[in-house]
């Protein structure tokens, strides 16, 4: 066990490689290709943390053409201006390729509409498929599920390091297609057909190199790495459980995760189809999604046509409406865990909630069609959407309410993983109650494709998954390194990062509220009517910039600069938190204790960090999960994998002994 | 340390791991597989077009059918064998397994192939022709190109001016010329003779100098004959391909010849029509008579009047036209040259019978011996389609309509699942020996579960078969 345990030791050899020749060939097998679930799991987290970040970039670049439409952008107007020939010729004579490579996307340094859309499509497909989902479920799934159900790794380790390949190849596969001729996917993270068969079709040398079938082969990558790693982790929860850990005694998140697994295993397909189909299109000629008599450019297409647009759509949100709660169970699921150790209560409801999250995964799969009532699919289709969408909210509210509840009469010990997972409760409230209006379908015909579900559905995935997620990093980070992240950085992470989320994501329900489109490259510069309305909020804002000597407009359109440096604040509030990432691996407090946190699941009885194999000993579950400050008990904790009439002991154990 | 129940199954789920494992693997294959019927259900159900039906050959289909069947008793044969620790058996149940894997590909791949070289031609009116191309070849001919303008496509660049793949056209369209050599002058006067490493120096050059296009005369006149799907468009003057070379010269063919052995004027007759009569009127001014004579038209008129009126005969209460077997059997009708129709056969009298045989020749007259110079397809008169007249034609690949598309789509995807399958069997038969001899019930598992998503893909196929076939 010893030899291809996890150690600082080992980190530290593998900073000198070059000392150790001989160790060489074993770190490429123990931190590359290994199939241990932890490692797996630490480059799931790294991959989507480096995807996340690539995904917020786009956004920022987007939100410069929002607020300053026409202008060139900061860095690449200065480069443009001095690589002009007649100036700086060195840079010209050097670059000139690249120069030439903005004209086309960026000219003059401005954002194109073509550029924006690309970056748009590629923000929402990055930040859901490569970003949220590997981070959530395939990452904190990875690491924790075994260790909180006493295994010794997956059932599959094989399978498992496929799986992230496979993910990894489909995600650099989806970054290379910014560098096919015509550039990446441009319509959209949905990519809705007939578009996006028919953009990038006529008048390209090869349909195959275009970004548009680049993005749907990455899909079907990632989408086959998801079908792996579903089945891993569904079969690890159902087989591989330790002595004593019954169903009910399995955490919260556990539960979450195997409800997440069957969501991947079974939502994940017909999006496939979908792919597979779309690619049909494109590749083969076929007429699946293109209707009879399509015209592009003022051609009539070479199709037989036939098809029906709205069948994608159909098999598009029959993965998409799941695919919301495999974004959302991990977050709760991890605030979930780090709550009640961090109030030293246990989790209100633990029964509950485990009932409510399997009606939710069950209620998930027939709510897909309320992303398609404009689509004229039919009124008696759209009253059954809308009650069972209505009812989804019924177990949402359940989970909610009982980690709320789980806070009353706590003795809160706010570390910055607690201060995430309490912001993550309103916020992930918020997100999900503007979500209520748009179950109705009369309010939807209004509100559609405005900036209010844009608004909407980043307060359920930005302050609420992330912030969940980064609540789950700060709290098993001294787990997984065996030292404490900063708790200081962490404070300076946690508090711009809250104010500047919701600088961000509120103003767009004032926005959309207004009737701003979501796709407008200019941010409604051209759409005067709709965007000159103004009201308290827009003219409050007008007044706090021109206090600091800046003109913004008083009306709507003005808010677009509110939240354009609010992303860029946001962006700067993310730096302590990067920092805080990577040098607390070697600087930050030691913890004294496998345990540091006092927690009671099983994860905290492996050594620290676990080694191969996880845990020193048979790992037996005595009793339920979240046995905090039981009456009668010793201390105020009593773990599941702490024997009758055994003491609580503070102690600190290395993989190696 | 190992991980637990890999071989044994676990007390309280009753299963071993890979077990638990292929059995949500399948849940979610029935997801896919579910996924694609579904979207064959909803094409059907939306179709616009009359959607083919017993156009696949069921024998190919039948026997497919009993070889799946076959290897999925063979497959659990091998199993059983490897149960009572027979390796020998093994090996005799598992080949079988895999030859009959094989078989199917087979069959597959001679059915794929049929359809690859029989095309459909939709005239503008919406009549649809079908037969196989003279020489298995459609051409655009131009002759007397005296200029080429190869593109560079400037535009075409990736993110910060980076192309992974070289946008501008190649020296691909060298391949379609038939008189001539290559041999240009380019705007400078110098001359060149083309290939392809010197068109992509020419294209380096202009674009370098930031120029779209390189245009290049002709020392002598060429000739090209280009397969239509590499073309971008064409008119009278001038041909773009697709990589966006243009050369101009003078069109000079672009006729189809087609030996046709089916029409099929179905798309004729107005959706809302109720009077046969008027459906009848329709299709006798269709488009497909100008191409087939009138020789042929009078021929389907007497099909369809003798299904007609056996339609009369056996539904006196039904509407005809509401009648998708009838509408199918009376206003389409197969060709063929030697061959009368068993039914044609008891309708006529004797006499008459010979007339049509005559009227037979008479319109087969001149094209007969091209047929036979084309080798097979004697059967069938050939014509000649002018480009102007065509709607859309294709093979019978996805491209032709979603029937065939949905059926590459799941027989496609099920193909691949047999080969998936076949090659991890054949792992077990292979590599199996050493796992045998140290632990077998581990093998045994191995062959289990891959027996069962075996039995999965024969699952599929059984479903597949009547729908694409009989349904």
């Amino acid at each position: 066990m010893s030899a291809t345990a996890i150690t600082n030791d080992d980190l530290k050899q593998s900073d000198h490689a070059h000392d150790h020749v001989h160790k060489k060939q074993s770190f490429l097998w123990k931190y590359i290709f290994s199939t241990d679930h932890k490692v797996i799991g630490l480059q799931y987290g790294l991959t989507a943390m480096v995807f996340l970040l690539f995904g917020f970039f786009l956004m920022m670049v987007m939100r410069y053409s929002i607020a300053f439409p026409g202008k060139p952008l900061p860095f690449l107007g200065w480069f443009y201006e001095a690589a002009h020939p007649g100036r700086l010729e060195w840079l010209t004579h050097y670059f000139g390729w690249l120069v030439r490579g903005f004209e086309r996307w960026t000219p003059g340094g401005v954002v194109s509409p073509d550029i924006y859309n690309m970056f748009g499509a590629m923000h929402g497909t990055i930040m859901v498929f490569l970003g949220v989902v590997p981070l959530g479920f395939a990452a904190f799934g990875n690491y924790i599920v075994p260790l909180q159900i006493g295994a010794i790794d997956m059932a599959f380790p094989k399978l498992n390091a496929w799986s992230y390949w496979l993910f990894f190849v489909g995600g650099v596969l989806m970054m290379l297609s910014f560098f096919m001729p015509s550039g990446a996917a441009q319509v959209g993270w949905t990519n809705y057909s007939p578009l996006a068969t028919t953009v990038q079709y006529l008048d390209v040398k090869n349909i195959f190199f275009t970004g548009q079938t680049q993005w749907l082969l990455a899909m079907v990558m990632i989408i086959s790495s998801s079908l792996l790693g579903a089945v891993n982790f569904v079969t690890t929860i159902l087989n591989l459980r330790c002595k004593g850990m019954t169903w009910m005694r399995m955490p919260f998140f556990v539960w979450a995760m195997l409800v997440t697994g069957f969501l991947l295993l079974l939502a994940f397909p017909p999006l496939e189809v979908a792919a597979i189909l779309q690619l049909f299109d494109r590749v083969f000629g076929s007429s699946f999604f293109l209707p009879t008599g399509l015209v592009e450019a003022n051609r009539h297409l070479d199709i037989s046509g036939g098809g029906s647009p709205l069948l994608y759509q159909h098999l598009f949100w029959f993965l998409g409406h799941p695919e919301v709660y495999v974004l959302i169970l991990p977050a709760i699921a991890t605030v979930a865990e780090v709550i009640p150790c961090n109030i030293r209560r246990p989790l209100w409801g633990h029964k509950t909630m485990i009932y409510a999250v399997l009606v939710l995964g069950f209620l998930s799969f027939i709510v897909w069609a309320h992303h398609m009532y404009l689509t004229g699919m039919g009124s008696v289709v759209s009253t059954f959407f809308q009650i069972t969408t209505v009812l989804i909210s019924v177990p949402s509210v359940i989970l909610l309410t009982c980690l709320m509840i789980t806070l009353w009469g706590g003795s809160i010990r706010f570390n910055t993983a607690m201060l995430f997972a309490c912001a993550f409760l309103p916020m992930f409230g918020i997100g999900g109650l503007t979500g209520l209006p748009l179950a109705f379908n009369t309010i939807d015909l209004f509100l559609h494709d405005t900036y209010y579900v844009i608004g909407h559905f980043h307060y359920v995935v930005a302050p609420g998954t992330i912030f969940a997620l980064f609540a789950g990093i700060y709290h098993w980070y001294p787990k997984i390194t065996g030292r404490f992240m900063s708790e200081r950085l962490g404070r300076l992470h946690f508090w711009p990062s809250l104010v500047f989320m919701n600088l961000l994501f509120a103003p767009m329900m004032i926005q959309g509220m207004a009737g701003f489109h979501r796709r407008w490259y200019d941010g409604g510069k051209a759409f005067e009517d709709t965007t000159s309305v103004s009201n308290w909020f827009s003219q409050g804002w007008a007044s706090v910039a021109s206090v600091f000597g800046v003109h913004v407009e008083s009306t709507m359109i003005g808010l677009n600069s509110l939240m354009s440096f609010a992303a860029w604040g946001l962006a700067i509030a993310q730096v302590p938190f990067i920092f805080n990432l990577f040098f607390s691996i070697k600087g930050g407090k030691k913890v004294t204790s496998d345990n540091p946190w006092q927690a009671t699941t099983m994860e905290w009885d492996t050594p620290t960090p676990p080694g191969h194999g996880n845990f020193l000993h048979e790992p037996v579950a005595y009793r339920n999960p979240y046995e905090y400050s039981v009456p009668g008990a010793e201390g105020d904790y009593t773990p599941q994998f702490l024997p009758d009439g055994a003491k609580v002991e503070d102690k600190l154990t290395h993989a190696e002994h | 340390m190992d991980i637990p129940y890999t071989v044994k199954p676990r007390p309280d789920t009753g299963l071993w791991n890979a077990k638990v494992g292929i059995w949500l693997f399948l849940a979610s294959e029935v997801m896919l597989f579910g996924g694609l019927f579904s979207a064959y259900i909803f094409l059907r159900i939306g179709a616009d077009f009359p959607w083919p039906v017993h156009v696949l050959t069921v024998k190919w289909g039948f026997i497919n059918t009993l070889v799946l069947i076959f290897s999925s008793v063979t497959v659990l044969q091998a199993w059983l064998a490897l149960k009572m620790r027979k390796w020998g058996m093994f090996k005799i149940w598992m080949t079988l397994t895999i030859a009959c894997a094989g078989a199917f590909m087979c069959i597959k791949a001679v059915e794929y192939n049929d359809k690859f070289h029989h095309y459909g031609v939709q005239l503008k009116d919406g009549s649809v022709l079908e037969g196989h191309l003279v020489n298995n070849e459609y051409l655009v001919k131009f002759g007397n190109v005296t200029t080429v303008t190869l593109a560079t496509r400037l535009n075409d660049v990736g993110v910060m001016g980076i192309s992974l793949v070289n946008p501008a056209s190649d020296a691909g369209f060298l391949k379609y010329l038939i008189d001539g050599k290559p041999e240009f002058k380019d705007e400078a006067g110098r001359s060149v003779t083309l290939n392809s490493s010197e068109v992509a120096r020419l294209l380096a050059e202009a674009i370098k100098a930031k120029k779209a296009s390189v245009k290049l005369t002709a020392l002598a006149p060429l000739k090209f004959n280009i397969e239509p799907a590499r073309l971008a468009n064409y008119d009278q003057g001038k041909a773009t391909f697709r990589d966006g070379t243009e050369i101009a010269g003078k069109l000079e063919d672009d006729t189809m010849r087609l030996l046709v052995d089916k029409v099929d004027l179905r798309r004729i007759i107005p959706t809302n029509e109720t009077k046969l009569k008027n459906a009848v009127a329709d299709v006798s001014k269709a488009d497909a008579w100008k191409v087939l004579g009138s020789e042929w038209k009078e021929k389907y008129l007497k099909h369809n009047q003798e299904q007609s009126r056996e339609f009369g005969e056996k539904h006196k209460s039904q509407d005809p036209l509401r009648n998708g077997d009838f509408v199918r059997e009376a206003f389409t009708m197969e060709i063929s040259l030697h061959e009368v129709s068993a039914a044609e056969h008891e309708a006529k009298p004797k006499g008459k019978e010979k007339e049509a045989e005559k009227a037979t020749e008479s319109v087969a007259h001149g094209a007969h011996d091209h047929a036979a110079e084309a080798g097979g397809h004697h059967d069938h008169p050939e014509i000649a389609i002018q480009k102007n007249d065509i709607h859309f034609y294709s093979n019978f690949t996805p491209k032709y309509n979603n029937f065939f598309a949905i059926y590459f789509a799941l027989t496609g995807l099920h193909g691949l699942h047999v080969i998936g399958g076949a090659i991890v069997l054949s792992y077990f038969l292979i590599f199996g020996k050493k796992m045998f001899k140290e632990d077998p019930e581990r093998l045994a598992n191995r062959v289990e579960t891959g027996g069962l998503f075996w039995h999965f893909v024969d699952l599929v196929w059984i479903f597949l078969f009547p729908l694409l076939y009989l349904m």
